[in-house]
């Protein structure tokens, strides 16, 4: 055989790889990324404890990978003031082999006289959530932070 | 082979010209007003597409009539690598080659920001690495050709 030709085999099957492993992630992260956006999975709730002095915001996910390769999942929550900077910051990380369903719940603690500051306007602030989702030994990946809020901050 | 170069000039010409074009009139206007709100600019992203197709299909037709004993083949298989590099970096990243295939899109929608990235970064190296290969392909095409006349 030509060095040429099995030159031309060698690239034709590098452009296959790339071409399944494009579809492969992608249809991975869009599975993941869309079961942990559904109104099923997701749930965001606060529950004040006076006692304690404090506010307790949770997140509660169940994502499903429905793709065919393994994924890891981050959650990170945050509360930011108006100045950027984070009252609170709470975050965890979770693999998904294919075809995994794994609930989690992510809490972050407030300290009471900030959650009243926010809510009475005397600050301006923002409930950050970021979901991040890597696939293939974290070489490909799709991140979204969602800030709800005030606006002031960055 | 000339037939040949035709026939796949005009099928690139279609795929990456005319389709891009005629997109923005395909695309429903809600989706475009969600592609709007993000700040990605379609319209530039359709036309650097057909540009690069038109110049991909004249590409083909000039290989399709150059013998492959000629340097000009050569040099034209290199340069329809190089339009096959740049529509990838393109692609992958949305209109601007030079994010290597990481793009961030914001949108607002009320109080809300959703801040998204997309890493594909890999796909640019694979990429990379499948036109580095071509580009020796054609080479040793070449030289073998040359050799048959000797």
């Amino acid at each position: 055989m030509k060095t040429s030709r099995l030159f031309g085999l060698i690239v034709l099957a590098v452009q296959l790889i790339g071409l399944a492993v494009f579809g492969l992630s992608m249809h991975t992260m869009y599975e993941v990324v869309t079961s942990a956006a559904s109104e099923e999975a997701f749930g965001l709730e606060m529950v004040i404890d006076e006692a304690a002095g404090t506010g307790v915001v949770t997140v509660n996910l169940a994502p499903r990978n429905g793709g065919y390769l393994g994924a890891d999942m981050t959650v990170e929550l945050g509360a930011i003031d108006e100045a950027g900077a984070y009252l609170a910051k709470n975050s965890t990380r979770v693999y998904l082999e294919p075809g995994a369903r794994r609930p989690l719940s992510l809490r972050l603690v407030i300290p009471l006289e900030e959650i009243g500051e926010l809510l009475e306007g005397s600050i301006e602030g923002l409930l950050e959530v970021t979901v991040d989702v890597r696939t293939l030994k974290s070489l490909v990946g799709f991140s979204s932070t969602m800030r709800f809020g005030g606006g002031g901050a960055e | 082979m000339k037939a040949g170069a035709v026939v796949s000039a005009v099928l690139t010409l279609v795929l990456l010209t005319v389709v891009p074009l005629m997109a923005p009139s395909i695309i429903p206007p809600e989706m475009a007003e969600i592609i709007s709100r993000t700040g990605f600019n379609l319209t530039g992203f359709l036309n650097q597409i057909a540009m690069i197709g038109v110049v991909s299909a004249a590409l083909t037709l000039g290989k399709g009539f150059a013998s492959e004993r000629s340097p000009i083949y050569l040099l034209l298989s290199v340069a329809s690598s190089g339009a096959t590099l740049i529509f990838m970096l393109t692609t992958l990243g949305l209109g601007d080659v030079g994010n290597l295939g990481v793009n961030s899109i914001s949108v607002e929608l009320g109080e809300v920001t959703n801040s998204m990235t997309i890493d594909m970064s890999l796909f640019v190296e694979i990429a990379a690495l499948s036109i580095a290969l071509k580009i020796i392909h054609s080479i040793l095409e070449f030289r073998e050709a040359r050799a048959q006349d000797l």
